[in-house]
């Protein structure tokens, strides 16, 4: 048997950076992993995350999987891949299977960030090869190239179903539609509104019924439910699709350290089945840690900052860290994780219904039910300001931990402030160049550069652009309001693709002024009728 | 069905194209790339079907954690597709139950054991009874 | 509340219309054969393993497990969270004997 100071198992956000903060402060420190490649699901994120710069914010997630595969070996991190975990025992002694042996290891003190699974629903054919989990959809288009079908339902309105929804459209699939039984929308109305724009349309309080076929996925029947979950006769929807994905939740994959003996609490707050643990993720069991959404599902961001607590935590048991080094570190990184946990979608709101942002603007019910804010609703809130000239649009209406769009203004036009979560707001006194370094750095997609004045009848809009192909300066086509309806004609008179940008192009069209603050999308194509 | 050319991530690294059986038929694929992947491209996403009800399955998960995807891979039955690499030359087949062969009465499906060494012919037969499950039994 | 609590008066056992849709995929264990089982005297998920292999299959129960618990609550008038757990247990991840047969050897 081997023994380690610390044995961390999951190589994903939390492990990873459990393990670079223990072995820098000079652990001896070994990682499992079950997986070919580590890093866990980031590899498969492709958008850019939120929270503000100590999250590595407005990063996308793969690159910041690398970031974190360097500073491991820089740390002088083992990690194991191709690893399964099968046992923790008493002890803290594990048995790993590598390749066709089993083998025991000790470690003196253990972090567990197994990370979670995808929650399934049931539905008349399931089973049928087509219906597939959203973490699958990624996996393969994300990480292997291949559409995981052409014309696709989305179940899940949350984060993770919008996300892949618009990474979908990104891998050049169609989305039929986004259903989630829930009467509102569950994930970030910024992620909502980028693929309303696109034409998604959003299906409420509606279920899936049946998918159809014999041999695979053909088609899918949808269905309206009411409050106690019944469904609506009358209310069918059919869709002809060849897949179906699934992005209903996430739980903790806790059985670990259910094994191990710790102390296990459930509760919806944290999707499931999780350890009993102290603000450091200690358990029950003593030198036994957990870290990331094994221990309650949030995002990777905290995920990160979670395992650096949990890394700083073994190295304190084990006399690495004085007990004086221990409080300042991990006050530093329970300040950024308590500020990821702020706003409207902080943990304890899960499931709430808030009918007001904490500037007191209105929540919009119309985006929670359709994905999209309409054009009365937008001068509600502090990022939406009649200004002459070039200004940003800021079309952000909900408290959440971001504020990138502060930074990437030079001149100090948009303001956060020093709560993360508060609405970004205009300030109409200092002069906007039209730079664009905003409209790219939110990670949200939704600020807009918008110019009334650009020609006595035309403005022009800047939207954010992540598809291929990508327009050209001077290609006609037509401009899409929010819901992704076709709006009137549009002219590509500007596209800017810049490093700084970081994939994200910028493509500036030509509408006619009236149209002004309805234009979001363009597509190619001439207008009928 | 694969993505040439993504907004994002670019142009796919370059792999080398590799020929492999899907139930005796010759398939192009890239090497290292997912088996599961491979027949994804090429249209294929019946895996296998089930032993009591016959119904068919593919990808679920495709992390290797539902073992929806399992097929009989060299001779090897229960293998994880969607986890296991492309290597040039793998045979690949339809998974019924645990076997290869059909529990159809009437269908006919060739059985491919002539070149499996003793220890994989041993696998056939007995698969992977977990010992979960033999923990449960012995209670 | 008294957990597994055999005096429980649940009824019998009522046919749903989606009593024959699949819950374990592994195993194909519809949820008419679940809710039965319950009836049949299966109060706790270790029993209704036992007795049906639900969760059993290759996958051990990364899919079903939960499912399979919100349906026996259900059919016992009872919270998930009330339900007893079901034993978390080695092997986590589906390993063939062999490797077992090779258990400690090497590790550098």
């Amino acid at each position: 048997m081997i023994r380690y100071d610390l044995i961390v198992i999951g190589a994903g956000p939390a492990g990873l950076s459990a393990a670079i903060e223990a072995a820098r402060s000079g652990l001896q420190v070994i990682v499992f992993d079950e997986n070919a490649k580590p890093g866990g699901q980031l590899f498969k994120q492709i958008h850019k995350f939120f929270g503000s710069k100590e999250h590595k914010a407005k990063i996308r997630g793969f690159q910041i999987g690398s970031e974190l595969l360097e500073e491991a070996a820089q740390a002088g991190v083992e990690v194991v891949l191709n690893a399964s975990v099968i046992g923790l025992y008493l002890d803290k002694e594990i048995t790993v299977r590598i390749e066709d042996r089993l083998l025991h290891y000790k470690g003196d003190t253990v972090i567990v960030a197994t990370g979670a699974s995808e929650t399934m629903v049931t539905f008349d054919g399931w089973t049928l090869p087509g219906v597939i989990g959203a973490g699958a959809a990624q996996t393969m288009m994300n990480l292997h190239f291949v559409q995981p079908g052409k014309r696709i339902l989305m179940l899940g309105s949350g984060n993770v179903g919008l996300v892949v929804s618009f990474q979908l459209l990104q891998a050049g699939c169609e989305v039929a539609a986004i259903v989630d039984a829930a009467p509102r929308i569950g994930g970030y109305g910024v992620h909502a509104a980028k693929v309303a724009r696109c034409g998604v349309p959003f299906f409420l309080s509606h279920t899936i019924l049946q998918a159809e076929g014999d041999d695979g996925v053909t088609g899918v029947t949808i269905g309206e439910v009411d409050g106690n979950w019944n469904t609506i006769a009358g209310t069918e929807k059919h869709f002809d699709v060849d897949a179906i994905c699934l992005a209903v939740g996430l739980s903790p994959m806790s059985q670990l350290l259910q094994m191990a003996g710790c102390e296990m609490e459930d509760h919806p707050k944290f999707g499931g089945l999780v350890p009993t643990c102290d603000a450091y993720g200690t358990t029950s069991v003593p030198g036994l840690f957990a870290a990331g959404d094994v221990s309650g599902i949030e995002e990777a961001s905290s995920a990160m900052i979670q395992g650096r607590i949990a890394g700083a935590a073994a190295a304190l048991r084990l006399g690495y860290f004085s007990e004086n080094e221990f409080v300042l570190r991990a006050e530093e990184l329970e300040r950024a994780l308590s500020s990821l946990r702020q706003g409207m979608f902080a943990p304890e709101n899960k499931g709430k219904k808030l009918s007001a942002t904490e500037e007191g603007c209105p929540v919009s019910e119309h985006l929670l039910r359709t994905g999209f804010l309409t054009e009365d609703e937008i001068f509600c809130y502090p990022g939406v300001k009649k200004i002459k000239g070039i200004h940003p649009v800021i079309e952000c209406s909900q408290n959440i931990p971001c504020n990138p769009c502060q930074d990437a203004c030079a001149r100090k036009c948009i303001k956060v402030g020093e709560r993360i979560t508060s609405l970004p707001v205009v300030d109409e006194e200092v002069s906007c160049s039209g730079c664009g370094m905003c409209v790219a750095a939110c990670s949200g997609q939704c600020i807009f550069l918008v110019d009334e004045e650009f020609e006595e009848d035309y403005a022009t809009v800047v939207i954010p652009y992540e598809f291929l192909p990508l327009p050209r300066a001077g290609e006609k086509g037509i401009a899409l309001d929010r819901s992704g309806k076709e709006l009137c004609d549009a002219e590509v008179v500007g596209v800017k693709s810049l490093t700084a940008f970081d994939k994200t192009s910028l493509l500036t069209i030509k509408v006619s002024k009236e149209m002004s603050m309805r234009a979001r999308f363009y597509k190619k194509g001439v207008r009928v009728g | 069905m694969r993505i040439s050319e993504h907004p994002i991530l670019g142009i796919p690294e370059q792999k080398k194209e590799v020929e492999f059986t899907y139930d005796g038929k010759i398939i192009k694929g890239l090497e290292g790339e997912p088996v599961a992947a491979a027949l994804k491209a090429a249209g294929i996403i019946i895996h296998r079907y089930t032993s009591r009800h016959h119904s068919p399955r593919g990808i679920f998960c495709a992390i290797g954690r539902c073992t929806d995807c399992v097929m009989v891979v060299d001779g090897m039955p229960n293998v994880r597709t969607c986890v296991t690499p492309l290597a040039a030359g793998m045979d690949v087949r339809t998974q019924y139950g645990v076997s290869v062969k059909s529990m159809d009465a009437g269908a006919q499906y060739e059985v491919s054991v002539k070149n499996l060494d003793d220890r994989a012919q041993h696998e056939v037969s007995g698969n992977m009874e977990t010992t979960n499950e033999i923990a449960e039994k012995g209670r | 509340m008294k957990k597994n609590d055999r005096s429980r008066e649940i009824g019998r056992f009522q046919p749903l219309p989606d009593d024959e849709r699949l819950i374990c995929r592994c195993e194909e264990i519809s949820k008419g054969e679940i809710r039965k089982a319950v009836h049949d005297g299966m109060f706790t998920l270790t029993e209704i393993r036992r007795y049906l292999r639900t969760g059993m299959g290759l996958c051990q129960g990364q899919t079903c497990a939960k499912l399979v618990r919100d349906i026996v609550a259900k059919e016992l008038g009872i919270s998930a969270g009330e339900l007893e757990r079901a034993a978390a247990r080695a092997p986590m991840r589906p390993i063939e004997m062999r490797a077992f047969a090779n258990e400690g050897n090497g590790g550098e």
